[in-house]
């Protein structure tokens, strides 16, 4: 008798919240898009997908319920490449059907894939991407001589590591302050849980310009810009708060690390409108020195350990799984109120010279109950998607205005919501 | 491309107005960056609707009725819960829909405790403990066997199915031997069935079991 041997991993220490707090509302998914010269080809999609599932084989896992976790097990089902029919960031995991954590879609020249966070960051998303969308060039176009090596030499044990377990127990001289409550963004939602979804360009060169010219880099000042947006919207009452932004940060960059899994931590950076006025040349200088400090050594060894002295709680261990999935569900109520809006930059991305003359564009965004403002630059393209689940768009009118006040050409793309709007 | 004179911003696709400031946009549409799709709104809530009024209408006529002929008995409060009965079950098929063997499972929960309550309301001649839950129990695994190899689930999903339905074996057991169920023969058969089946399990795919035993109990 064929005996099949099923292999299974944990999930790693960043991982384990994601299911437990996944809602309709926010399900946790994140997209990355590609968009080419030419209209897609499905077939070549499929083949491409196929091909890249080879190199990354923890992206064939589903996820299970345990007792006491979730963990990922290999399966054999093969994604399907289909054309984009649903809405950006809708759930992809269900807990009874089984079926792969990411999803691979199409519409006319873009190329979209969209993961559930449990399987990975971003940085390791945009790995399976990259890798992706050349191989789909290579295929289609057939100018490029060999799919060449992405400079991501990684082995599939360092692609499957649980970076946060090694370099757990590092200690760290001291813990940071309690954060106190943020202005929270209110107003009506979007109907069906939908995301409203707004995709700005600008030319990344003259934005840098721009940056160079305030001595900060781009993140602290689309951050700055963000925050001003925010201000801009707050009422005398609402400024009692303080603006609070949360940045990811990819912890590859601190400790060396290949895991193609979650490696990511959170950081907070604050401004608060009560005391000064606010405007975009104001807020730079605080944020910098924020960024600066929460980039330190100790403040990063914190975070790692933070994730893990809760999870490597015995009491916690041995909790069963619906009783942590509450928990869990009332712990990130609570911290999300600490925070106002999220911004991440996935920073510039690159593709081998030959494919990159065949796409124009790339774009990312991820689902968020609330304000996500994501950023990717390709080439000379700078983009930067506001997600959001408020009906109201005024912040997003604020940033894209400023910018435009800047100077810089700004070229927005909206996802409708109804028939009306095309 | 598309432009908004007041945000001094160029807008992709062909839409009317600008996405950020509502006004009005100038100059040629371009293709659309991305497609419309239809929220995902309830399809079939109308059926639901209709079928919710049409119980509730039972439910009111009965009592209506049962008020005007007060000599006839209680009985419009055995339609209410017979009523209340086929919500519960309809609503568990529609949350779980999309996996027919949780269906069986959770189903067989319910309708235990189901059977049992209405036994214990309509006085408590054990017919539920003695003959239903175990009836049920079986009919369940049955279905099991033969749907997995149908639909091939899984051996290790079965299992975990089969170890939920040797739960409520377990506590049938346990109130036959605390002298609650009056005729044993069907909670004995029920318990052999399970028993027979589980054993099977380990001695044909017993590495893989145990292996699915280890992930599932990791802590």
């Amino acid at each position: 008798m064929k005996i099949k041997q099923t292999q299974w991993v944990k999930l790693d220490k960043a991982a384990r919240i994601f299911p437990c707090i996944s809602s309709k509302r926010d399900p946790n998914v994140f997209r990355f898009a590609c968009e080419l010269m030419d209209p897609v080809e499905p077939d070549f999609l499929q083949k491409a997908v196929d091909q890249t599932l080879e190199e990354f084989p923890l992206w064939g896992s589903v996820l299970k319920r345990g007792l006491f976790w979730y963990f990922l097990e290999s399966s054999s089902l093969k994604p399907k490449v289909q054309p984009e029919t649903k809405v950006p960031c809708a759930p992809i995991y269900d807990r009874d059907v089984r079926k792969l954590l990411f999803e691979v879609t199409y519409y006319q020249n873009r190329i979209n894939l969209e993961v559930y966070h449990v399987l990975t960051d971003g940085t390791g998303a945009l790995q399976f991407f990259r890798s992706l969308v050349t191989c789909y060039l290579y295929l289609r176009y057939q100018d490029i001589e060999e799919i060449p090596n992405l400079g991501y030499d990684a082995s599939r044990f360092e692609q499957a590591a649980d970076s946060f377990q090694k370099y757990y127990g590092k200690q760290c001289s001291q813990k940071p302050p309690k954060a106190p409550k943020a202005y929270q963004l209110r107003g009506g939602k979007n109907p069906d849980n939908r995301f409203s979804v707004i995709e700005g360009t600008v030319p990344l060169d003259q934005m840098l310009f721009c940056c160079k010219e305030k001595k900060v880099s781009l993140t602290v000042m689309l951050a700055s810009i963000l925050m001003n947006a925010i201000g801009m919207e707050m009422s005398h009452k609402d400024k009692e708060r303080p603006v609070v932004l949360s940045v990811p940060i990819n912890l590859r960059h601190y400790f060396p690390s290949e895991s193609a899994r979650n490696f990511f931590s959170l950081m907070n950076v604050r401004y608060d409108f009560s005391s000064e006025n606010g405007n975009v040349e104001e807020i730079l200088g605080p944020l910098k020195e924020q960024f600066k400090k929460g980039l330190s050594e100790d403040e990063m060894i914190y975070r790692v350990n933070q994730f893990m002295t809760i999870l490597q709680n015995p009491i916690t261990r041995i909790t069963i799984l619906p009783v942590k999935d509450f928990f869990m569900r009332l712990g990130y109520q609570v911290v999300s109120k600490t925070e106002t809006a999220d911004i991440s930059n996935l920073g510039p991305i690159d593709l081998p010279e030959k494919a990159a003359s065949h796409v124009k564009m790339f774009d990312v965004f991820a689902s968020k109950d609330g304000l996500q403002l994501c950023l990717c630059s390709f080439k000379n393209v700078l983009t930067m998607t506001f997600t959001s689940s408020l009906r109201n768009t005024n912040i997003q009118k604020n940033f894209f205005r400023t910018l435009a006040g800047m100077g810089l050409p700004v070229t927005i793309a909206a996802v409708p919501f109804s028939q009306e709007e095309l | 491309m598309k432009y908004c004179e007041r945000c001094n911003l160029k807008v992709r696709g062909n839409r009317e107005r600008c996405p950020l400031c509502q006004g009005l946009l100038k100059g040629e549409g371009s293709e659309n960056p991305f497609p419309f799709v239809l929220g995902t709104y309830q399809k079939n809530s109308l059926f639901f609707r209709i079928l919710l009024l049409c119980t509730i209408t039972v439910g009111i006529v009965s009592v209506a009725v049962n008020f005007l002929l007060p000599k006839s008995g209680k009985w419009s409060l055995f339609v209410i819960a017979g009523i209340g009965c086929f919500w519960l079950n309809l609503v568990l098929v529609m949350y779980k829909r999309r996996n027919i063997f949780k269906i069986f499972v959770w189903e067989l929960f319910l309708i235990s405790a189901l059977c049992v309550l209405w036994d214990f309301a309509t006085g408590w001649n054990r017919w539920s403990l003695d003959y239903a839950v175990p009836i049920l129990c079986m009919a369940v695994m049955a279905t099991l066997t033969v749907t997995s190899r149908i639909f091939g689930v899984a051996p290790e999903s079965f299992l975990i199915y089969l170890c939920l339905v040797l739960l409520l074996n377990i506590a049938m057991f346990v109130s036959l031997l605390m002298g609650l169920v009056m005729v044993a023969l069907p909670t004995v058969l029920s318990a052999c069935m399970n028993l027979v089946l589980l054993t099977a399990l380990l001695i044909f795919r017993g590495r893989e079991m145990l292996a699915e035993l280890h992930r599932r109990l990791h802590m």
